[in-house]
């Protein structure tokens, strides 16, 4: 057991896993431990192991894009939803979307928080404190708009 | 009569039970009398005989005491002749006395008086003669014997007396027998009498209790007799005493009246029996008191309705009659009626009949079978031949005949006779010759053993000239229909084909119209039908038989000459009669083979084009959601550049990036301004919730303050409807159109002035508003008012940023809500921007506004 966070980051475009390490190095989450997977089958086998295997390293938090390869965001954070390791941690949607039904379908999912990827760096670096807010436990509400 | 004949001779027989007792006493007291007289004479007699024997006694006591004296010259035998001398005069007084009242014997008695007297001197004179002269000298005396002679005498006197009264008294006892014997035959006589009479009387005392006993039976069998009579009969009796208290029920009134006898004994008649006049609903006089005053039975109105206890009415007839005695005293009522309820009915059934008989509008008439002799009618059968009620009975049917039909009319007569019933069209001849044509439907039936045709008719002249017309009009209708070039045909109200034209039959390949008429009732042309028309077709068709609406569809039919189909507009309309029913359905089917070639180019090419429109909204989306994602790469990591290297970068370099981020963004906010568009272009056409005008101006205005702020514009806002449009829409057309405004606001404007946008609405045709967004802004060159609507077009260069698409949006949200947007400008003075939309019901506003809400 060592102190560092186990964080799942389902993101398979390469530059937004760079801008989600930096978003969170710059609000000092330095011991998060990132596990990234690049399309939602794997994801979906991640979260197989951890329920089959009690060895294998369970995810204090998940970051997770909606639009991935093979599957979804959505279908990966229902599996989480019904896991019986990880279904109470804290699900971050981060995904360039702004339909309120994808906000609308991610809140109903189970979702704690949805960040729109937006196109400014500064507002990229938010995440991190989005992500902070979630492991101090603030729930940030989904808001319908 | 026999009873009264037997008290006269009861009181014949006991009067002279009377008399004869009467006689028996009378007799008996004459009997009596004499009786008693003939006892007071033996008394008399004995007392006569005692006094005269006290006399005699007395007299020889006297003599014995003056023998003794004499002799003896004793005193002492002079007591007894003292005592005589002392007690003879009353003696002799009352011996006197009886025989004075008895009027009996006086003569003797006298007689003995004076012997008594002659003797008591005799004695006496011795006496004195012993006293003076001494014994011898009486003795003397004596022996002369006079003394004795005169005793003699006395006592021969009293014999007399005494035997004349024996005599009296063997008399009078004779006499008494006598009347004792009379009387006991009296008595006798009498006591056989009264026997007789007794017998008499007694026999007829028990006839007369015989007679009284038939009587009362005869008197308890008649009151049995009547009461299981009145328990049996139809009718309700109610009797009642003097006071109008009922006295007697029998089980039928109790019935009609709801009253068990027990109950209504002795209540008012009124209570039981209430009356009302079955017209008026008013009551009616009780029937106690109709027979009091008028003290004479009668009988109800007619239409009396009885009240029963429970309420329920019935239709009766009664009459009543008062009850009296020998002496004519009403001692009651009875009241005697019955239930006329169903014969009520009946009445008024045959009083309808009748009437309905009478008024009927067509002949009626009731005739002998075998004779045809009219024995009933109605004025209307006789009226329509021309004659009085009258004037028909007993005439032959026969005679209202034309002769030349005489013959057919006999043997459809005779027809109805045999079968029973029997209708038939015949001619009938009126009174003044002329003729018309009638129907006539007859029954035959039967009363008792005769058998009488029973009819009606009526004149069917009208109905002749109508099925003529109609002929005539129907062979103008095939003419013409023959002659058209459609395919003409008609169907009964239920689909039944009645007709086609020469051309459906010709195009149809068929024989005949009777060929058409084969096909029940949907099958018509199903052959004929295009296999992809045969479903919406007959939907159609049965939808319109259903509804009596117009029918109306577009189908090929196969010409059985080559097997090919052509297009044919189908139509048919209900013809209905007077009172819009469905008489039959009139349809024609017209070629439509050369539009329908144009209509299908048309549609696909329509098809094509939605297609393709469709497509490319597709793809705008697409294309627009996903060229943001490597530009937001772009954007941000030519940002991380600057950040993590600016200080290794020249002047230029840090430009050049700047650049690319500019480039950046304006294209980000190109694709967003084109997602928008293709969102509102694919929005699917639903129907649109309502969205309140003016609520979607503030959304837009606070969009923008910070631009109003920045240029101090002044914004004013008229009164705004509802509309039924999206809200999100209405915000982004508000925002869009206002944003123009502020946008091509002049550089700069006279003292005081400053950019102004009015926003108003104002109703126009068809419940629409039309809008208004007015600038004092730079306006738009005439040419170019269409043209910016365009998407992309964009009529300035960097001066006023600008996607291009602001204006393309609004014109597609307007017109996807049904509307128009156009614009009116003055260079320089200013632009206004039209629209229309269709206004929503205030009503709904509330709901509308929540919706909405609820979907942004």
């Amino acid at each position: 057991m060592n102190s560092s966070i186990t964080v799942l980051l389902a993101e398979d475009n390469p530059g937004d896993v760079f801008l989600v390490r930096r978003a969170l190095e710059k609000h000092g989450l330095r011991d998060v431990e990132l596990i990234v997977v690049e399309d939602g089958q794997a994801a979906l086998r991640y979260i197989e192991r951890v329920d089959a295997d009690t060895s294998v390293v369970s995810p204090a938090l998940a970051l997770l894009d909606l639009n991935l390869p093979r599957a979804t965001g959505s279908r990966i954070l229902t599996r989480i939803r019904q896991s019986p390791r990880c279904k109470a941690i804290p699900i971050i949607i981060v995904t360039s979307s702004d339909s309120p039904l994808d906000r609308d379908a991610a809140s109903q999912l189970g979702a704690t928080a949805y960040f729109q990827k937006p196109g400014d760096l500064a507002g990229f670096m938010n995440l991190g404190q989005v992500v902070r807010d979630a492991l101090d436990g603030h729930v940030s509400r989904i808001a319908s708009r | 009569m026999a009873l009264r004949l037997q008290g006269r001779i009861d009181r014949l027989w006991r009067f002279l039970a009377i008399a004869i007792v009467l006689v028996i006493v009378v007799l008996f007291y004459v009997e009596w009398r004499a009786f008693q007289a003939a006892a007071r004479q033996v008394d008399e007699t004995r007392q006569l005989q005692k006094q005269t024997d006290d006399l005699i006694s007395s007299i020889t006591d006297a003599e014995t005491g003056q023998r003794g004296y004499l002799l003896t010259g004793d005193p002492k035998y002079l007591a007894p002749y003292r005592k005589a001398v002392a007690d003879l005069p009353d003696e002799l007084l009352r011996l006197a006395r009886t025989a004075a009242d008895a009027h009996r014997e006086e003569k003797q008695v006298a007689f003995i008086q004076s012997l008594i007297h002659d003797k008591m001197a005799d004695l006496k004179r011795t006496i004195d003669v012993r006293d003076q002269a001494g014994a011898e000298a009486a003795l003397a005396l004596m022996r002369t014997d006079e003394g004795r002679l005169t005793m003699d005498e006395v006592r021969s006197a009293g014999k007399v007396l005494l035997s004349t009264e024996y005599m009296s008294l063997y008399q009078l006892e004779n006499a008494s027998e006598s009347n004792a014997n009379n009387s006991l035959i009296v008595v006798l006589a009498g006591c056989v009498g009264l026997v007789f009479l007794l017998v008499r009387m007694g026999w007829a005392v028990d006839s007369v209790v015989n007679e009284r006993e038939a009587f009362a039976r005869h008197v308890d069998d008649s009151r049995q007799l009547l009461e299981t009579t009145l328990a049996s009969i139809g009718d309700a009796v109610i009797v009642t005493d003097s006071d109008g208290a009922i006295r007697f029920m029998n089980p039928v009134a109790e019935r009609l009246t709801g009253w068990p006898a027990d109950d209504a004994r002795q209540r008012p008649l009124k209570d039981i029996f209430q009356v009302l006049d079955e017209r008026t609903r008013k009551p009616l006089e009780n029937p106690f008191r109709a027979v009091q005053r008028k003290s004479v039975g009668e009988s109800l109105a007619e239409h009396s309705l009885l009240v029963s206890k429970d309420g329920a009415e019935l239709s009766i007839e009664d009459s009543s009659a008062p009850i009296r005695d020998a002496a004519g005293k009403v001692l009651g009522v009875v009241l005697v009626f019955r239930d006329v309820t169903a014969r009520r009915i009946a009445e008024r059934e045959l009083e309808r009949w009748k009437q309905i008989f009478s008024g009927a509008g067509f002949g009626m008439f009731v005739a002998d079978s075998r004779s045809g002799a009219i024995v009933d009618m109605n004025p209307t059968f006789a009226a329509m031949h021309g004659y009085s009620a009258n004037e028909l009975l007993g005439i032959s049917l026969h005679a209202l005949v034309p002769s030349n039909f005489r013959r057919e009319f006999a043997s459809a007569l005779r027809i109805a006779s045999e079968k029973g019933r029997h209708m038939f069209e015949h001619q009938h001849l009126r009174r003044d010759g002329s003729e018309f044509p009638s129907l006539v439907d007859v029954t035959k039936f039967l009363d008792g053993r005769a058998e009488f045709l029973a009819g009606y008719c009526s004149d069917i002249t009208e109905r002749k000239r109508v099925e003529d017309a109609l002929k005539e009009s129907e062979e103008r209708f095939r003419t013409l229909a023959s002659a058209l070039p459609e395919l003409i045909w008609s169907t009964d109200s239920d689909g039944h084909i009645e007709y086609v034209n020469q051309v459906w039959i010709s195009y149809a390949g068929w024989e005949s119209g009777d060929e058409a008429r084969q096909y029940m009732p949907l099958q018509p042309w199903k052959d004929l039908l295009h296999p992809e028309d045969r479903d919406e077709y007959f939907a159609r068709w049965n939808e319109s038989l259903d509804t009596g609406r117009t029918f109306e569809v577009q189908a090929r039919l196969r010409r059985p000459i080559d097997g090919t189909y052509r297009w044919f507009l189908c139509r048919a309309v209900a013809v209905r009669d007077r009172t819009g029913q469905i008489v039959r359905w009139l349809g024609g089917c017209t070629d439509i083979q050369q539009q329908m070639e144009g209509a299908t180019q048309l549609r696909i090419a329509n098809q094509a084009l939605q297609q393709s429109n469709a497509d490319l909204e597709q793809f705008a989306y697409a294309a627009s959601h996903d060229l943001q994602e490597p530009l937001r790469m772009v954007s941000i990591y030519s940002q991380l550049l600057k950040e993590e290297y600016g200080n290794a970068l020249d002047r230029h370099a840090l430009s050049y990036i700047d650049f690319a981020v500019n480039g950046a963004r304006r294209m980000s906010n190109l694709l967003t301004a084109l997602l928008t568009y293709s969102r509102v272009a694919n929005a699917s056409p639903q129907i649109s919730p309502k969205a309140d005008a003016r609520a979607a101006v503030n959304s837009a205005l606070l969009n923008l303050s910070t631009v109003i702020d920045d240029t101090r514009a002044s914004i004013e806002v008229g009164t705004l409807p509802a509309v039924q449009v999206p809200e999100i829409h209405l915000v982004q057309l508000f925002q869009n159109l206002i944003g123009n405004g502020l946008k091509y606001r002049k550089e700069s404007y006279p003292d005081g002035a400053r950019p102004s946008i009015t926003i108003d609405a104002k109703p126009d045709a068809g419940g629409a508003w039309l809008f208004s967004v007015a600038d004092n802004g730079i306006g738009i060159e005439p040419e170019y008012v269409t043209q910016i609507f365009g998407i992309f077009k964009r009529l300035h260069g960097p001066a006023f940023e600008g996607t291009g698409i602001g204006l393309a949006l609004c014109q597609k949200i307007v017109e996807r809500a049904g509307g128009r947007i156009w614009v009116e400008s003055e260079p320089g003075r200013g632009s206004t921007f039209f629209f229309t939309l269709q206004g929503a019901e205030t009503g709904d506003h509330e709901l509308v506004y929540h919706s909405s809400a609820g979907r942004g």
